[in-house]
């Protein structure tokens, strides 16, 4: 099953999904107005792209490219041959993808992107991460930069406070140098406005505040009361970053040339921010209720955030411009969704041609 | 002397427990108030610290480590009693005036406090600095709140960025 959510008539519908084996993973992602399903089978190292042809009239799935990753080294460790079941429990994603043509996918710790013009394919290693590496394909629109809050304590942060000390002669052993983590905790105990305020003081502070895990986190925290977002747009009316809840990755250069390393961050689409309230969530909507996608809803100019009750099922909007939510008429059978909907919450929406879509 | 139960299933005596600040201090102190410390609990749990050995804490000086065992000291009976259900009025004001006497100092003892709750992961002593710094900063415009923190003048560049932020989001700042 795979399910859109049509966003001017507020209605959900069943989509085609692309014709794999229900077993594997697959991500979809939008790639110059084009909807791409990254379909990693069942090695992980085969990644076939499936491209979904004639939007809206007769779509249908077309398998375009596949690509071999081929073994991938991370830290000391190789990956295990294909087949070997260990592989399994690595989780790939496609992350993202581009006006250039590169396609951003997560294969074990690599980032590897693959450029559907040129046909290649490019491995980037994370140095000596061993870890689980968190990848939030917002961050990557933006920027494709190290997302600063990921870094939790780290020691370079307390020398940049340092050298920062020297060259503006404050004492070092000042809020201002207080690295971004213990920043945010600070911040998220402010009433909005003034979070907006703090935004102002410098660009760390700035930083901090636009972040999309700080204002996932400001938004959770406020939940009970009124909810404030941040309405990110691109110039063209998308919204972005589309929804909060995604984790920031670690510190990930992608550069434009071939080698991994420093290079200057792809420019992204111009990115302006707002912040707009959200009317107050009382009553039936105060608890259970979980955000799914944040969208843009062309002929009202409206954004609005489209969520849903967990205890009472069912499905809700909340815009700027209404007192209260309003709640959708259920045109889906709501059994089929259930087992859907812990993973609608966890993978990324991806909106196209006026619908959201989630992963088969 | 009626130590209160450390929690960590002792009984008799309360468990001590020496903690070695950066400078080489080293400090002797109940197990129950150094557990409150998430980084610390799990290493007390596996029997450290007792004896002649000493946990060592690199990144935390004696000024900064006594006022946090301070706290700790304080706030340890009620944390061993669940979150002190059973604590009366009394004991709930106790603490709220030690706290908020706790945190009028000085803001690079402030400040060092903020990193050592961070580092030790102490969570009432994190949420209590970190609220003391959002009071600091609660309803005052940007460049007040620069003057409260002691932040340099801003450059003429950053000046003009924070008029322009007042433009784009007056209503904010009502």
């Amino acid at each position: 099953m795979m399910v859109a959510f049509d966003t001017a008539s507020e209605t959900f519908h069943e989509m085609t999904p692309p014709p794999v084996s229900k077993n594997n993973r697959v991500n979809i992602l939008a790639m110059g107005g084009l909807l791409v399903a990254a379909d990693f089978g069942t090695d992980k190292r085969i990644i076939d792209l499936w491209f979904f042809e004639d939007y809206g009239v007769d779509g249908r799935w077309e398998r375009r490219h596949r690509l071999d990753t081929g073994p991938i080294y991370y830290g000391q460790l190789r990956l295990p041959p294909a087949g070997d079941d260990s592989w399994l429990t690595i989780p790939n994603r496609a992350v993202a993808g581009t006006d250039e043509g590169d396609i951003i996918l997560r294969v074990a710790n690599a980032i590897v992107v693959h450029n559907v013009k040129t046909k290649t394919l490019r491995v980037m290693e994370l140095a000596n991460e061993t870890a689980t590496v968190l990848i939030s394909p917002f961050v990557f629109r933006e920027s494709l930069v190290q997302h600063q809050l990921a870094t939790k304590f780290a020691l370079d942060q307390l020398a940049w406070g340092a050298a920062a000390a020297e060259k503006d002669g404050t004492p070092q052993a000042a809020i201002i140098h207080l690295p971004d983590d213990t920043i945010a905790d600070i911040l998220l105990r402010l009433p909005t406005s003034s979070i907006l305020r703090s935004g102002a003081v410098c660009k760390p502070w700035r930083r901090v505040t636009t972040s999309p895990h700080f204002l996932s986190a400001h938004h959770a925290r406020r939940r009970t009361g009124s909810v404030s977002v941040i309405l990110h747009t691109t110039v063209d009316g998308a919204p972005w970053p589309g929804r909060g809840n995604n984790l920031p990755p670690r510190r990930i250069t992608v550069p434009r040339g071939g080698s991994t390393g420093t290079g200057s961050p792809r420019r992204g689409k111009k990115v302006t921010r707002q912040w707009a309230q959200l009317p107050l969530l009382h009553g039936d909507y105060r608890s259970h209720d979980q955000e799914y996608a944040f969208f843009f809803h062309q002929s009202s100019g409206e954004f609005r955030l489209l969520c849903r009750n967990m205890a009472r099922r069912i499905w809700f909007v909340v815009s700027t411009s209404a007192a209260q939510p309003r709640q959708l008429v259920e045109n889906i059978d709501a059994a089929e969704f259930i087992p859907w909907l812990p993973m609608m919450v966890s993978a990324p929406v991806v909106p196209l041609h006026g619908n959201l879509h989630w992963s088969p | 002397m009626a130590a209160p139960e450390s929690g960590d299933g002792n009984n008799g005596a309360a468990r001590m427990v020496t903690l070695i600040s950066s400078d080489n201090t080293r400090f002797e102190v109940e197990a129950a108030a150094a557990s409150l410390s998430q980084t610390l609990q799990l290493t007390i749990l596996d029997g450290g610290g007792g004896g002649g050995d000493g946990i060592p804490l690199p990144n935390v000086d004696s000024a900064t480590l006594s006022k946090v065992l301070e706290y700790c000291i304080k706030h340890a009976p009620a944390a061993a009693n669940g979150g002190a259900p059973n604590a009366t009025a009394v004991d709930r004001a106790e603490l709220e005036r030690f706290d908020n006497e706790f945190v009028n100092i000085d803001q690079s003892v402030l400040y060092s406090l903020i990193m050592a709750a961070h580092n030790l992961e102490i969570e009432g002593l994190q949420s209590l600095v970190a609220k003391k710094v959002a009071d600091m900063i609660k309803g005052k415009s940007p460049m007040e709140i620069r003057r409260t923190l002691g932040f340099p003048d801003p450059t003429p560049e950053e000046q003009a960025e924070m008029n322009a932020h007042m433009l784009e989001y007056g209503w904010a700042y009502e």
